[in-house]
């Protein structure tokens, strides 16, 4: 005997006038663009490079243990060379010592692949306008995301790594280098942030003391 | 003219293989073809290098390996062949009888006693002189030593 | 052969050792000592010519004072004096190159300086006396293009191959913004590569020995066992380490460069991210040299937050230490179990302190605010959790039988080897040395608390594990006393110098309102003086040497930190181990990058 639970709110209505093979196939049956099939393959299974440079890494790390998990949006395998990662997050400051390390490390990165800046440091320098430091991974590299923090809680990375999925599902992969031009897709405009949650954060005008725990 | 049923039977077969071999290359082919002209090519600087951490290598990655690592590889060699020779008396275990059981055990027990051999003259320890003398020179069992106990 | 040390130690701080050594520097020296300073931290300090210093240091390195000695050399450092003002009775000098010796039998400080000129920079080395003086003379090179003749290879440290120019000189830019954009090209990347590229000739390295070639491979700036931004340069026969050569400065941030930049207050947040594991723990050194300066005392109560703050992030970072040592080892999940203990306590730290890892909660002159009401009760459910917690990982991770045949045995050293490479810390406790900075010279109240120090025998990495582990057990028992004997009183001093001032008192008078305004935009002036203060931090001896020359801003902000002589000692430990021994003893060794390049 086949039966299945569902909620009686969730469950959409079957079609009215449909038959029992019509609801058959709405209910096991799926059918996706292929490009969409692949939009969604790839971004909910991004692979980061195990790669941190300094403080920004502890917090990488603890995002991927037990409490933040990272693993349950896709991200959990963690490789060590960049042949089998697709993201690079660049957890920390980025030192002018370090910077061609971290151009070949993104060029031996292999393709598709993003990149995530973790950081005030690796944002822009954050607090360290001093000689050693580049100002900003984006001097040398193209960031798709910026997650701002010094150090980011693990969840802000979370976040972080939500909008890169968002991003991911709009991109469509060129199908040949043939005929198409190289590169990701892009087909809609990622949203700054800033903007969309500009007026919630102003409204906030209750806040809690810190007198208390 | 009737052919006789060997020809036909040949033609058959000769026919049939050719297709499989045609289809075959066929989908191998449309496969290979395929890969190489759908997706991208993308040529970055440093993408060919080999991985090393980040930075350039030294030396190359054919050298004259050190000898210590020769003895595991002719020991192995030598027991692996062992295995060969039981093999071929697994496939023959009850025609040769308990004749032929004695006489794998003794060609067993030939070549455990090599082992053993092997094992106490220490050809298979793996450690370097510096592991067994830092080992040998420990004092007690290792950990804190002055834990008392305190109620927290 | 390890034999266990039992060197009784006293806890005199006016120790006679020191008081000794500088009777006997006068006895053979005599005019020859060009100046005795008076610093604020009461350490002897003593002028010596370039001539006569090689012997001095041989002096004191040699002699024995009623059975005491200055083991170790702690720091070497320099400062450029060419900008100075307030140095009277000082030598002339443009360049002072700083020995900062230390006995731990005698419990003692010993400085000696020398005052060099610019256009002759150049002092015999230090490195046939003591070999952790080699990583610290290179440095002193890479800063101040000072010459050590005789060093066997004087290179860049901490700044890139490439680099021109010596970064702590006055004329140097401290901006990045006051100097060329920084850009990254294709040409510069192979350009920067290759000068990275290590050449084993420069270090004395054969590339083939009779039978067989050796391989050199980069366990390079992005590994995962390595711990951060570190590269270390093997030479391996097969699978045995020949040699190693640790390359360092990938995680350079001008952190005392930014001193003199940033104010007094300013600066807090920099020394944060010092040791990025330790917290708060950074500010204590950095803040109590200042409120030494100052003469500031801070209240009973301040001293007990900040001792219980301290070592609640020392329990942080030999978590962490825990996780990352099982995990190097091969125990990939002790790890997540640990993490999630340091989330409990960084949710304590929150709520105290405001943020997870880098607070920069201490102030000069006390805490940025009160305790919040209802912080006992974490703490007692850290108490109440906490030891059960750590058996258990005992029985994981410490009584593992495959743990222990891995690092039992494995890069052990002596307490003399401790002594000639500088290691402090849980380092040199796991040789049998039983000395720690809480109990020998006790700061901010840990002359009132009850602990002891943990001790192992053997020095190799598995004793320096357990002796952390141990430590933890002892800093929570440190935190129960805490949390029963929290004093009342003031969160800040009312000195004029505490920076900022109690908001109570900001709001209400405006003559502190003004005080308030000048020492957080302009900052606080600090009369001239020198001072040195070190604390145990959760890797060794943390150590301040901070010289004001009367201004809002340090004129030089010199931070020991006890990782970078760690790393030094890699090679001399690993000499003869596989490269799996040296994945264990680099995880044992318990360093961060941040605390070694600074």
């Amino acid at each position: 005997m086949n039966w299945s639970l569902e909620s009686a709110e969730t469950a959409a209505a079957p079609q009215r006038g449909g038959s029992e093979m019509d609801e058959f196939i709405r209910r096991n049956v799926m059918m996706v663009k292929l490009e969409d099939m692949v939009a969604w393959g790839r971004k909910n299974s991004i692979w980061p490079f195990n790669f941190g440079l300094s403080c920004c890494y502890v917090e990488m790390a603890t995002a991927f243990t037990s409490r933040h998990d990272l693993a349950r949006f896709g991200a959990e395998v963690i490789r060590g060379t960049p042949r089998q990662a697709d993201m690079i997050v660049i957890a920390g400051t980025v030192f002018r010592k370090m910077a061609p390390v971290v151009k070949q490390l993104y060029d031996q990165l292999l393709e598709p692949k993003w990149v995530i800046s973790m950081g005030s440091c690796a944002n822009s320098g954050g607090m360290y306008d001093i000689y050693s430091v580049v100002q900003g991974v984006d001097k040398f590299l193209p960031v798709d995301v910026y997650v701002s923090g010094c150090p980011p809680r693990p969840e802000a990375l979370l976040q972080g790594l939500l909008l890169l999925q968002e991003s991911i599902g709009n991109q469509r992969r060129p199908l040949s280098w043939v005929i198409n031009e190289q590169g990701i897709i892009q087909r809609e405009e990622n949203e700054v942030q800033r903007v969309i949650r500009g007026p919630e954060r102003i409204a906030a005008t209750e806040l809690r003391s810190p007198d208390e725990v | 003219m009737i052919e006789s049923a060997v020809d036909v039977g040949v033609n058959n077969d000769l026919r049939a293989f050719l297709i499989y071999g045609f289809a075959v290359v066929a989908v191998v082919g449309t496969m290979l073809g395929l890969s190489f002209v759908l997706g991208q090519r993308k040529n970055a600087h440093s993408k060919n290098l080999p991985f090393e951490s980040g930075i350039v290598s030294v030396g190359s990655a054919q050298f004259h390996t050190t000898i210590h690592f020769y003895l595991p590889a002719i020991l192995f060699i030598i027991f692996d062949l062992e295995v060969v020779f039981l093999f071929s008396w697994a496939l023959v275990v009850r025609e040769a009888g308990w004749a032929g059981f004695i006489e794998i055990a003794i060609f067993i027990s030939v070549l455990l006693i090599a082992l053993l051999y092997l094992a106490r003259v220490g050809a298979l320890d793996w450690r370097t002189q510096i592991q067994k003398r830092e080992l040998r020179t420990m004092v007690g069992p290792g950990g804190v030593t002055n834990r008392k106990e305190f109620k927290l | 052969m390890r034999v266990p040390s039992t060197v009784s130690v006293t806890e005199n701080l006016n120790a006679p050792v020191g008081l000794a050594a500088v009777e006997h520097l006068r006895a053979v020296f005599g005019d020859r000592i060009l100046h005795e300073q008076l610093t604020c931290d009461e350490i002897p300090t003593l002028w010596f010519a370039r001539e006569s210093i090689q012997q001095a240091l041989t002096l004191v390195r040699e002699q024995t004072f009623a059975g005491q000695r200055f083991e170790m050399l702690l720091d070497l450092t320099a400062i450029d004096e060419r900008v100075r003002v307030n140095r009277a009775g000082q030598p002339a000098s443009e360049f002072t190159v700083v020995y900062h010796l230390m006995s731990f039998s005698g419990n003692a400080d010993l400085r000696l300086k020398v005052p060099l000129f610019d256009d002759d920079l150049h002092l015999p080395t230090a490195t046939f006396l003591w070999p952790n003086a080699n990583w610290y003379e290179r440095e002193v090179w890479d800063m101040f293009g000072i010459r050590f003749d005789g060093h066997p290879n004087l290179y860049r440290l901490v700044l890139p191959p490439t680099w021109e120019g010596h970064a702590l000189r006055k004329e140097h830019p401290a901006r990045a913004t006051e100097m060329e954009p920084f850009t990254l090209d294709d040409a510069q990347t192979d350009i920067e590569q290759e000068a990275l590229k290590f050449k084993p000739e420069e270090w004395g390295m054969k590339r083939a020995s009779e039978d067989s070639e050796f391989m050199f491979l980069n366990l390079g700036p992005n590994h995962p066992s390595v711990h951060g931004a570190f590269r270390i340069a093997v030479q391996l026969d097969g699978e045995i380490l020949v040699d190693a050569v640790p390359d360092i400065g990938y995680h350079h941030r001008g952190a005392e460069k930014m001193g003199e930049r940033q104010s007094w207050h300013t600066f807090i947040p920099y020394t944060d991210r010092i040791d990025y594991l330790g917290g708060v723990m950074n500010n204590l050194p950095y803040v109590m040299a200042v409120e030494k300066m100052a003469g500031i005392e801070v209240p009973e109560r301040v001293k007990v937050i900040r001792v219980m703050l301290s070592e609640m992030f020392r329990i942080c970072s030999h978590l962490l230490f825990y996780g990352t040592f099982a995990q190097d080892v091969g125990q990939l999940s002790p790890i997540f179990y640990m993490f999630v203990e340091r989330e409990r306590i960084f949710n304590i730290i929150e709520s105290i302190c405001g943020a997870r890892m880098h607070p920069g909660w201490f102030r000069i002159g006390g805490v940025a605010q009160d305790l919040p009401q209802g912080w006992e009760v974490q703490i007692r459910e850290l108490l109440d959790f906490m030891p059960a917690r750590l058996d258990e990982y005992d029985s994981m991770v410490l009584n593992n039988g495959i743990l222990k045949r891995r690092t039992q045995g494995v890069g052990a050293y002596t307490t003399q080897d401790a002594f000639d490479w500088g290691v402090t810390g849980a380092g040199l406790r796991a040789t049998g040395y039983e000395w720690d900075m809480r109990k020998q010279r006790p700061y901010s109240g840990y002359e009132n608390f009850e602990f002891d120090i943990p001790i192992a025998a053997n020095g190799d990495c598995y004793d320096r594990c357990a002796v952390r582990v141990e430590e933890m057990r002892q800093s929570l028992r440190i935190i129960k006393q805490c949390a029963d004997n929290m004093p009342s009183g003031d969160y800040k001093s009312s000195h004029p110098l505490t920076t900022p001032p109690r908001k109570e008192k900001s709001m209400q008078d405006i003559e502190t309102l003004i005080n308030h305004f000048l020492s957080v935009s302009w900052g606080p002036v600090i009369p001239p003086n020198e001072v040195s203060m070190s604390i145990e931090a959760t890797k060794g001896i943390n150590s301040y040497y901070l010289i004001s020359d009367g201004n809002t801003a340090s004129y030089r902000t010199r931070i020991r930190t006890p990782s970078f002589a760690h790393l030094q000692m890699i090679p001399a430990i690993s000499r003869g181990f596989m490269v799996s021994d040296l994945i264990a003893i680099i995880a044992s060794i318990d360093f961060v990058m941040a605390d070694v390049d600074r």
